[in-house]
């Protein structure tokens, strides 16, 4: 999903992440840090609480005098908060109540056990342990901490002082400076957030404006191709560099490619034109010939009649010659009909017993098909003769008419007459170009030109020695 | 050794200097002036923390004695009582068991107006929440707090309530403990620290006008019978005159304005000269008690 984001939000989005991230773990790193410090700022408080009481505790215990321990406690819970957060209760020897700062939950002589919760859940070895230090104990569901603090004379221990402080004075202190904490997080991420995403942004530039002008190659000429690319050594910049050349490069070889097709139809020009001369000029040179016979040899008997016949015989040649360069000039004649396609099949018989090839034939036109049966029994006729004398003697020649859903006519010919090389193929519809013992070598461009002229369009493949030809014209709807 | 010597020798003119001092002050009449002061002890009968109320009786004894007067306060009755016993103190404000306890050695004073009469009564309360409480009874095997082993209504009167229905103090109450002042006894009580304590009732009312919040958390279950108010007294040989002076010092003060005002302090309608049979009712319990 990620990876098909476009890179102009990818990167912003992954700088916005990793800031997001520290955000939080800087947060979490402050806040933990944080509680540790109230925790061990609350222990001393409580150690020095402790010690500072335990002198006079360690009298009124010694005096049993409640009431003194009493007035210290209150005075000392109220001084150091006002909300009763503070617990503070003296124990005795027996671990029963003395006096507290607090008499209603822990009453003068409750023993241990009848205490709070978390009180009853302490050991009273681990009151003993650790003998004359203070230590803290976390934490319970009404207490968060409370510190018990050793009550001696002389290493004699009388008693113990167990400072509380509940969730209601520890809390409040705790999330406030979470909540500052976040907020300054907060703060200093809304300000790195949108410069991040102006980095990103900026970064990803470059890479978008390349990949856009690469999008673009292929669709529409180089020449038109736009960009600003910026001049860099990074990364980015050397493939802007390279892609710059590239798109030169592209333009060159564009260039020539088309400097290569105008001297390709000029020499295609030329040959066309050595080729009508030569076919004009042969039978020229045979009537001047019997021009001149007749000049000399006028008075000899039957020399008028051999030298008109002569004449009539290059001009009947150049007249064929001539009227097969005139394509367009075949007239109009009936719609395509089955009996035309299988008329071709019948003229091919000679062809085909000569060779004895194995003529495959499938002529699907169930109904006529509306398309100038002359051109057409004409473009057939070209690309069998074509594919007979190319194909080896018995071997199979196939044929194929068909109408491809009433769209379009079909007319596929193939023989297997061996590969053809890359020069044949190239001047394959060129006429005058492949002259072979049959004729003068103006079939398939006389082919070309008609299929063109019905708009439609002629494909030769050539693999693995079987050269076909396929030609698709569409069907005239009227 | 040198250094020693130069300390030692300063330290010896110090001395000196500080005797010449001494025997100045003893010679211009200085401590001789402060032994014509009238030393009056205060315990906590009353309520004795109001220090402009101390500074404003302190001016009006002054102005009708002519003579300065000095209050001195002190934790327990007994340390006032022993101060007046030694002649420390010229008079002194106590309770009524320390006045019978000593009555040979102590002349009786005044006696304080309460609600137009000489008594008072001792109040035995518990906390006002705790509805189980009804009796002294009920606060077996409890906490219970005393004002001062030598105050009457905080000691002796429910010790002797005990007693009379065949109860051992010493052992009904599975802790008792001492606030040395009747405030206290309520504060105690109030905050839960003991479940019952003994007030004197005057001072329990007089609390209740000043600060009603501490006295609301308590309940009054048991009003003892009247006794004698603790009364003024003076030291065994205070001159008759100068007791006769104080004395009238103190029975005029409901008839000035600064005294009326200074009573109203108090919550006293005045001072009256007062007679020892008011105190019969402490000495029976006394009796009861203690066979003495």
């Amino acid at each position: 999903m990620f990876r098909n984001v476009s890179y102009h939000y990818k990167i912003p989005l992954s700088f916005s992440v990793v800031i997001i991230l520290t955000g939080m773990i800087v947060t979490t790193a402050l806040v933990w840090q944080t509680y540790e410090n109230l925790r061990r700022d609350i222990f001393r408080n409580a150690v020095e609480v402790g010690a500072a009481l335990s002198g006079t505790l360690q009298l009124s215990i010694k005096h049993d005098d409640v009431w003194r321990a009493y007035r210290l406690l209150a005075d000392t819970g109220q001084a150091a908060d006002r909300d009763g957060g503070l617990l503070l209760v003296v124990l005795d020897e027996e671990y029963k109540v003395f006096a507290s700062n607090q008499p209603r939950q822990f009453p003068v002589l409750a023993s241990l056990e009848n205490l709070s919760p978390e009180f009853a859940g302490l050991n009273k070895s681990l009151l003993q342990n650790n003998n004359n230090e203070a230590r803290p104990i976390v934490q319970g569901a009404t207490l968060w901490m409370y510190v018990v603090h050793p009550i001696h004379e002389y290493g004699t221990r009388l008693g113990v002082l167990l400072i509380g402080y509940a969730h209601s004075q520890f809390l409040p202190r705790y999330y406030e400076i979470v909540w500052n904490v976040s907020i300054s997080s907060l703060g200093v991420m809304l300000i790195l957030l949108p410069l991040g995403w102006y980095l990103g942004k900026n970064m990803a530039e470059p890479l978008v404006e390349l990949s856009n002008c690469m999008e673009m190659v292929g669709q529409i000429p180089p020449d038109e191709i736009e960009y600003n690319l910026k001049e860099a050594d990074d990364e980015i910049g050397l493939l802007s560099t390279r892609f710059r050349e590239m798109l030169e490069d592209l333009r060159v070889k564009q260039q020539f490619e088309r400097q290569v097709l105008v001297s390709e139809r000029l020499a295609a020009i030329g040959r066309m034109s050595a080729g009508v001369a030569h076919e004009i000029n042969n039978p020229l040179g045979g009537m001047l010939n019997a021009i001149n016979t007749f000049k000399q040899h006028r008075h000899e008997e039957g020399v008028p009649e051999k030298t008109l016949y002569l004449l009539e015989r290059g001009l009947g040649q150049i007249q064929e010659t001539v009227s097969a360069l005139l394509v367009e000039s075949i007239p109009e004649s009936h719609p395509l009909s089955f009996q035309d396609v299988e008329d071709i099949r019948t003229l091919l018989h000679a062809d085909i017993n000569k060779k004895n090839i194995n003529l495959v034939w499938e002529n699907n036109l169930v109904i006529p098909a509306l398309l100038p049966s002359t051109q057409i029994r004409q473009i057939l006729m070209n690309l069998c003769l074509n594919a007979l004398q190319a194909a080896p003697e018995e071997s199979t020649v196939f044929c194929k008419v068909c109408a491809v859903e009433e769209e379009n006519l079909l007319i596929e010919v193939r023989n297997e007459g061996g590969d053809l090389d890359d020069e044949t193929m190239e001047l394959l519809f060129e006429p005058f170009a492949h002259q072979n013992s049959g004729g003068i070598g103006l079939g398939l461009w006389v082919t070309y030109q008609i299929v063109r002229q019905l708009g439609g369009e002629i494909v030769v493949k050539n693999q693995d020695g079987t050269v076909s030809f396929s030609v698709g014209i569409p069907l005239r709807n009227s | 050794m040198a250094k020693v010597f130069v300390k030692n020798k300063k330290c010896c003119r110090f001395s000196i200097l500080v005797f010449l001092l001494f025997l100045n002050l003893v010679f211009s009449g200085q401590l001789i002036g402060a032994e014509s002061a009238v030393r009056f002890g205060l315990t906590p009968v009353i309520l004795d923390n109001q220090r402009d109320f101390l500074e404003n009786w302190q001016k009006f004894l002054e102005k009708h004695l002519e003579r300065p007067v000095i209050f001195i306060q002190r934790r327990t009755y007994g340390e006032i009582t022993e101060m007046l016993l030694q002649e420390q103190l010229d008079i002194a404000w106590i309770c009524g068991r320390p006045y019978v306890q000593h009555q040979q050695k102590l002349q009786l004073l005044a006696v304080p107006l309460y609600r137009g009469k000489p008594l008072y009564q001792s109040y035995l309360i518990a906390l006002s929440d705790n509805t189980k409480i009804d009796s002294i009874l009920d606060l077996k095997g409890k906490v219970f707090a005393y004002s001062d082993p030598d105050s009457n209504s905080g000691h002796l009167v429910p010790n002797v309530m005990l007693s009379r229905v065949g109860k051992d103090p010493k052992t009904f109450f599975a802790k008792t403990f001492f606030t040395w002042s009747h405030r206290d006894v309520v504060s105690a009580v109030a905050s839960g620290l003991a479940q019952g304590g003994a007030v004197d009732g005057y001072v329990w009312e007089t609390l209740n006008l000043v600060h009603p919040e501490l006295t609301q958390r308590t309940r009054i279950l048991n009003r003892s019978q009247k006794f004698g108010f603790p009364p003024l007294v003076a030291r065994p040989s205070l001159p008759k005159n100068e007791l006769l002076l104080i004395q009238s010092a103190l029975l005029q003060m409901n008839k000035d304005p600064n005294g009326i005002q200074l009573l109203q302090k108090l919550n006293l309608d005045g001072f009256v000269e007062g007679d020892d049979a008011l105190f019969d009712g402490i000495r029976e319990s006394l009796l009861f008690l203690t066979g003495y």
